[in-house]
């Protein structure tokens, strides 16, 4: 194969990575709500919920954006199950992005595939920060993630925050990186491209048999902040 | 105007369609032309080209995005030039975004080559979506649109020679990532 060959077939990929680029300037020191933000967050969702509920999750999605526009609650019955009302911007301004559609599995201790389910992962964004919005039909009586921070609605507020490394999966833990691991400086998550260590926050609530869960990465959105975009989500579903 | 309207006009074969084509998108459509061929007067022709090509191709096509199908046609017809030159001797070339694809791909022309390189594009385009947002930008921004390297350390917020380096090293990934996936080069 030659160069002009190897040229012509870069043309072809995909619209969406040619849109990704097109015209952008990126803020390496704010992170952007997309697939590699979703990607990373599936990650930390994974690492915390098999190191808290005891069950192992698994969460899958496709690169592919499903929703490129907001989704009327009919619409994602339809998709997904179950019918959120989703705003399409919150009070302080983060705006929907995008959406995906998120296929779930939880294991037991044994490895043991105990269930499968569909989710929604919607990204809101504002000035190059991302956060994003997960919502899973519940399908534990396992209290979210967390400590308890307040209540609203009926609805019991849980709030998280740690330092991730992302390593790629090839990765080897070197005697430090077990030391922090086991002090808990650092959650480990397996998988990236390249060495970050970043900040997780999550807000997370069980509402109307639905876990909604608000997860940022280096974000500048404090829990007070989190807290009253999950109010509004909250009003949203009266 | 939105991409939808100035399809609308090539669909009602209004001349307009040309005016509004080069006003939202002859910048992009000369940068990736002259990305390839490094000539202003190659690069104007080229974007004539372009404007041509999809007067005469939009119908039946319906693009859904416009940019990208222009920019699809600028590649290649700066590509077709370029071979052109190549073909008389005509010696146009300087450094460009297809001398560095040439580290890795220095072999002859595949017979099968147009077969393959939808399979190729789409290995591609998979290899992309393993990497980092950052790098997938910076490749794109130099293989697809051939920007600068100047251009994309500054407005990516890199030296240019860690855009140089990080293209190097997505070069060399992606040859041992083809090859793995039984493609020849």
């Amino acid at each position: 194969m030659n160069k002009n060959e190897l040229f012509k077939a870069v043309g072809g990929i995909s619209e969406e990575l040619i849109g990704e680029a097109e015209g952008r300037v990126c803020r390496r020191r704010h992170v952007r709500t997309g697939a590699p933000i979703a990607a990373a967050v599936m990650a930390v969702s994974a690492t915390v919920f098999a190191a808290v509920n005891g069950a192992k999750r698994s969460v899958h999605h496709s690169w592919k954006i499903d929703y490129r526009s907001l989704p009327a609650a009919e619409r994602l019955v339809g998709d997904v199950g179950f019918g959120p009302e989703l705003p399409e911007e919150f009070a302080n301004g983060y705006a929907f992005d995008e959406g995906r559609i998120m296929d779930s599995e939880n294991f037991d201790e044994n490895g043991q595939s105990i269930e499968k389910y569909k989710g929604l992962s919607v990204g809101y964004a504002l000035d190059g920060d991302g956060i994003e919005l997960h919502i899973n039909a519940a399908k534990t009586n396992a209290a979210p993630d967390g400590d308890l921070v307040g209540e609203y609605g009926g609805c019991k507020l849980y709030y998280y925050s740690y330092m991730n490394k992302f390593v790629p999966g090839s990765y080897e833990l070197t005697e430090q990186d077990i030391a922090d691991r086991d002090s808990g400086k650092y959650v480990f998550s397996f998988g990236s491209s390249e060495v970050e260590v970043k900040e997780i926050k999550g807000l997370s609530w069980d509402d109307g048999g639905e876990r909604f869960s608000l997860t940022g990465i280096d974000t500048p959105l404090t829990a007070e902040d989190m807290a009253s975009m999950a109010h509004e989500l909250i009003d949203l579903q009266k | 105007m939105e991409d939808r309207e100035i399809i609308g006009l090539y669909l009602a074969r209004n001349e307009a369609a040309l005016t509004e084509t080069a006003k939202k998108y002859g910048r992009m459509v000369r940068s990736v032309a002259y990305g390839i061929l490094k000539n202003e007067a190659d690069s104007e022709e080229c974007e004539n080209d372009t404007y041509l090509s999809a007067w005469g191709s939009i119908p039946p096509q319906r693009p859904t995005s416009l940019g990208a199908y222009l920019g699809r046609i600028a590649r290649n017809a700066a590509l077709g030039r370029l071979e052109y030159y190549a073909a008389e001797k005509r010696s146009r070339v300087l450094e460009t975004p297809l001398d560095e694809l040439g580290d890795i791909a220095s072999g002859s022309p595949t017979p099968e080559a147009e077969l393959e390189q939808a399979e190729l594009s789409r290995l591609i385009d998979a290899y992309l979506r393993g990497k980092s947002r950052a790098k997938r930008v910076v490749f794109v921004r130099r293989y697809w649109y051939c920007d600068p390297i100047g251009k994309i350390a500054r407005e990516q917020g890199y030296s240019e020679s860690k855009v140089k380096s990080m293209l190097m090293r997505m070069r060399n990934e992606l040859k041992i990532y083809l090859e793995r996936n039984g493609i020849k080069l």
